[in-house]
């Protein structure tokens, strides 16, 4: 089982959101991070990069997150990928719902950049640890 | 952790992000107009409701809280209006939530507008390093936005000019019109990316590399992880460097900025005549040299200082501090005292000659020079320097 956290595989459609997130992610968190914009192109991406974690946005055109999700529970290598969904929905019920899924966190828009990185550096010590 | 290269790249996003707001302000406006038309406000309520989603679940994100929240209760009003909530009741709740979020919206895009913010310095003689907006102009070409995004971001610091192009035709298509401008309309550095649909990076590089126009243009390749035979690849199609892709924002602009330095030799005009300074930065560019300018002599020296050019040429007469003096104390300086400078004086000043000699010039040219001779005595020092 791998420890320390540093590939994320990030998949998200908004540019914005994603410059600040990835910019974070790296100087903040200091994480190795590989951004796709849509769903399709980090199945692509998945197999060369391979990465520890993927960092989910659940709305998107064509391919939404629970698709790309289940896409990638079909691929060998990321069958047991751990999973994180980033999501403007805050319903507690759709929350309950990616986490009966089996992802490994939910964290809700708009997120505070400057507590990203730690918030899912916390999520994955709380795996690490076997929960 | 590096909090200080995300806040500076943070501030350009912010700015980005208050663009866009402009957008969406003119949008809501919109909603605002129509809201006493009920059947049109419930008719478009879908459409409204998606852009206002993505502000609820984004503005906090770029730094604006209040706006945030105003967002998230519109939205959820809207969302009503959706699920057939009764019209007027909703309608009327609508009106105050849309009133208080389109008030903080003006309010940030006045404030945070980029033409009230960055009023144009005027030039005086403390103004140091405002002679050119850039020193570099750097290209990158990729189908992600992102990638082009955060390469502008890298090297927002940097005084680098960055044009995007999102693929292979474009950027030739760009570099085929510079072709009737200046050559210092050329960019100094290409980032290109491997892999891109229709047209890739190695067909662009071939293409690049077969101009003689274009040919000596450093080109950086972006390639995926691990790909040998990629990397091989680009170095034997004559790229000059690759960054394998997901790269760090700070080591991409270190990367690039050595390559910069480290292609051409860097020299130092300062001179107030900005018809002389003009044909001189031609003059050395067409050489394959990067030109950095002055317009005084306080700029020179800080120039000297901060960018390390490998030659300075220096204007005798300049207003404030004069080029005499900017020599002595370049010279005086551990930090520029091996930089080779080159004075320019006025035909009648020999007494000046002698002085700049005196002081650690390694050469003089009298003004109006012959800027054949000029170049060669350059390019001597620059070659005596180097053996």
């Amino acid at each position: 089982m791998p420890g320390l956290l540093n590939k994320i595989l990030y998949v998200e459609d908004d540019i914005d959101i994603a410059l600040v997130a990835k910019l974070t992610l790296e100087a903040i968190g200091g994480f190795d991070v590989l951004h796709c914009a849509s769903g399709q192109k980090a199945l692509d991406a998945f197999p060369a990069y391979d990465p520890q974690l993927v960092l989910l946005d659940v709305m998107m055109p064509q391919m939404n997150g629970l698709q790309t999700f289940a896409n990638l529970r079909l691929m060998p290598q990321a069958r047991k990928i751990p999973i994180i969904f980033m999501t403007a929905r805050a319903q507690t019920h759709e929350q309950a719902g990616y986490l009966k899924l089996g992802a490994l966190g939910v964290i809700i828009k708009p997120f505070d950049p400057m507590t990203l990185s730690d918030y899912i550096k916390v999520l994955w010590e709380y795996r690490e640890r076997g929960h | 952790m590096d909090t200080k290269a995300f806040d500076d790249s943070f501030k350009r996003i912010k700015q980005r992000f208050v663009v866009k707001l402009t957008d969406y302000l003119q949008l809501f406006e919109e909603l605002g107009g129509i809201l006493r038309q009920s059947d049109k406000a419930i008719d478009n309520a879908e459409r409204y409701r998606n852009q206002m989603h993505k502000l609820a679940g984004s503005a906090k994100t770029f730094g604006f809280p209040e706006l945030n929240s105003f967002a998230a209760d519109v939205e959820r009003h809207l969302v009503k209006i959706i699920e057939g909530a009764k019209q007027d009741d909703v309608l009327s709740a609508l009106q105050p939530a849309l009133e208080k979020f389109l008030v903080e919206a003006r309010t940030i895009t006045r404030a945070n507008s980029p033409a009230q913010k960055t009023p144009v310095e005027p030039a005086t003689e403390t103004a140091s390093m405002t002679v050119k907006e850039y020193d570099y102009s750097i290209v990158v070409v990729d189908d992600d936005e992102l990638v082009r995004e955060l390469v502008e971001n890298g090297l927002s610091q940097k005084k680098c000019r960055i044009t995007q192009a999102e693929n292979g035709a474009k950027v030739l298509q760009y570099l085929e019109k510079t072709k009737r401008y200046s050559l210092l309309t050329r960019p100094d550095l290409i980032v290109l990316d491997v892999n891109m649909p229709d047209m890739n990076g190695f067909e662009v590089l071939e293409k690049l590399k077969s101009d003689p126009e274009f040919q000596a243009i450093p080109v950086i390749m972006l390639t995926r992880r691990d790909e040998d035979e990629t990397v091989m690849k680009a170095f034997s199609a004559g790229a000059v460097d690759y960054i394998t892709k997901p790269f760090k924002v700070p080591e991409l602009a270190t990367r690039i900025m050595s390559v910069l330095k480290r292609d051409r030799k860097i020299v130092l005009i300062a001179d107030d005549d900005e018809l002389i300074a003009d044909l001189l930065r031609q003059r050395f560019f067409l050489m394959g040299f990067t030109v950095l300018m002055a317009r005084n002599g306080n700029e020179a020296l800080a120039r000297l200082l901060a960018d390390q050019p490998h030659l300075a040429i220096l204007d005798v007469a300049m207003p404030g501090t004069d080029g005499l003096t900017v020599l002595k104390q370049a010279k005086s300086s551990r930090a520029s005292a091996h930089i080779p400078i080159v004075m320019l004086t006025k035909d009648n000043e020999k007494k000046n000659v002698l002085m700049a000699l005196d002081s650690g010039a390694h050469d003089y040219i009298a003004k109006p020079f012959d800027i054949d001779e000029l170049a060669a005595r350059v390019s001597g020092i620059l070659r005596r320097q180097k053996s």
